[in-house]
C-alpha cells in the first residue's frame, strides 16, 4: 500500500465513523491535538468540540450520509468534495455541499479544513 | 510553478487588468463555473462573460489571493482569500474560499468555489 492508499482508506473509515456518529472511532482517527478549522468562523476547533458538533448534527438529522462527489489523494492527506445529506425532523431532506482538505500525520488526522456556506445549514437551526 | 498554477495566476492577472477576453481564453467553451457551490452553475463562456460584467457593476477594489494549493493530474485545489466592496451597499465583503479547478487540454473546464456568501468584513479584521 502506498501512502495515498493508506490515506484514502483512512478517509473511508473516517466518513463511516462520522455517518454512524461513532464517537470513539472519530476520536481515535483524529490526532489528540488535531486542528479543525471552518471557513465561516475561521476558528480552530479542538477534537472534543468537533465531536460535540457531530453529536448535535445527529440530533438534528437522521439517515446522515456523506455523498462523496470527488476525493483525491494529495501529498500528506486527501481532498474531498461532498454533500452532507440527511432527513430533518419534518421529514424533509437536507443537503449541504462542502469541501475539505485533510492532512494526515502518523496515520491519524492532524488537520481538517472545511469550506461551506452556513446559509445551507439554516434548516438545522429552526 | 506548475502549468495549472501558472494558468490561474494569468487568469487572476487578467481579472486585475479587466481583460475579459484573456480571462475567458483560459476557460473551455463548455466551462461549468460554480461561482458559489449550491447556486446554479454558469455553463459556457457567454454566461461567464455576463457574470463578469455583472461582477464589475457590483464589486470594486477586489483583493483575491491564493494562500495554499495542491494538484493532481487534472485538478488544482486552492485555498485563499477574497475581499471586495459591494457597490450596492458599500459593505466590504471578505471571505476565505476554496476553489477547485478541473483542467482539459490546458484550460479550465470546471470551476467550483466554496465560501460563505454573506460575509461582511468586521472592523479591524485583517
Amino acid at each position: 500500500m502506498t501512502e495515498a492508499d493508506d490515506n484514502l482508506e483512512l478517509a473511508q473509515r473516517f466518513m463511516a465513523a462520522l455517518e454512524a456518529c461513532d464517537v470513539d472511532a472519530v476520536r481515535e482517527l483524529y490526532a489528540p491535538d488535531a486542528r479543525i478549522w471552518h471557513n465561516f468562523d475561521q476558528a480552530l476547533q479542538p477534537v472534543e468540540e468537533n465531536i460535540k458538533s457531530l453529536q448535535w448534527m445527529h440530533r438534528k438529522l437522521s439517515d446522515i450520509e456523506y455523498d462523496i462527489v470527488r476525493r483525491e489523494p494529495i501529498p500528506g492527506g486527501w481532498y474531498q468534495q461532498h454533500v452532507l445529506r440527511g432527513t430533518l425532523p419534518s421529514g424533509e431532506r437536507f443537503a449541504m455541499p462542502a469541501c475539505a482538505i485533510i492532512k494526515v500525520e502518523d496515520g491519524r488526522i492532524a488537520s481538517l479544513d472545511e469550506y461551506l456556506d452556513t446559509a445551507h445549514t439554516k434548516p438545522l437551526r429552526k | 510553478m506548475s502549468e495549472k498554477m501558472a494558468t490561474i495566476k494569468a487568469l487572476m492577472q487578467a481579472n486585475i487588468d479587466g481583460d475579459k477576453e484573456t480571462f475567458l481564453g483560459h476557460l473551455t467553451d463548455d466551462i461549468e463555473y460554480h461561482y458559489h457551490v449550491g447556486s446554479r452553475p454558469l455553463i459556457g463562456k457567454e454566461w461567464v462573460r455576463k457574470f463578469l460584467n455583472k461582477y464589475d457593476e457590483i464589486c470594486a477594489d477586489p483583493d483575491w489571493r491564493i494562500d495554499r494549493w495542491a494538484e493532481t493530474d487534472d485538478c488544482l485545489f486552492v485555498e485563499g482569500y477574497e475581499e471586495y466592496t459591494d457597490l450596492r451597499t458599500g459593505d466590504r465583503i471578505a471571505h476565505p474560499y476554496m476553489g477547485i479547478f478541473e483542467f482539459r487540454d490546458g484550460r479550465i473546464a470546471r470551476w467550483r468555489d466554496y465560501f460563505e456568501m454573506d460575509n461582511k468584513k468586521e472592523e479591524g479584521a485583517a
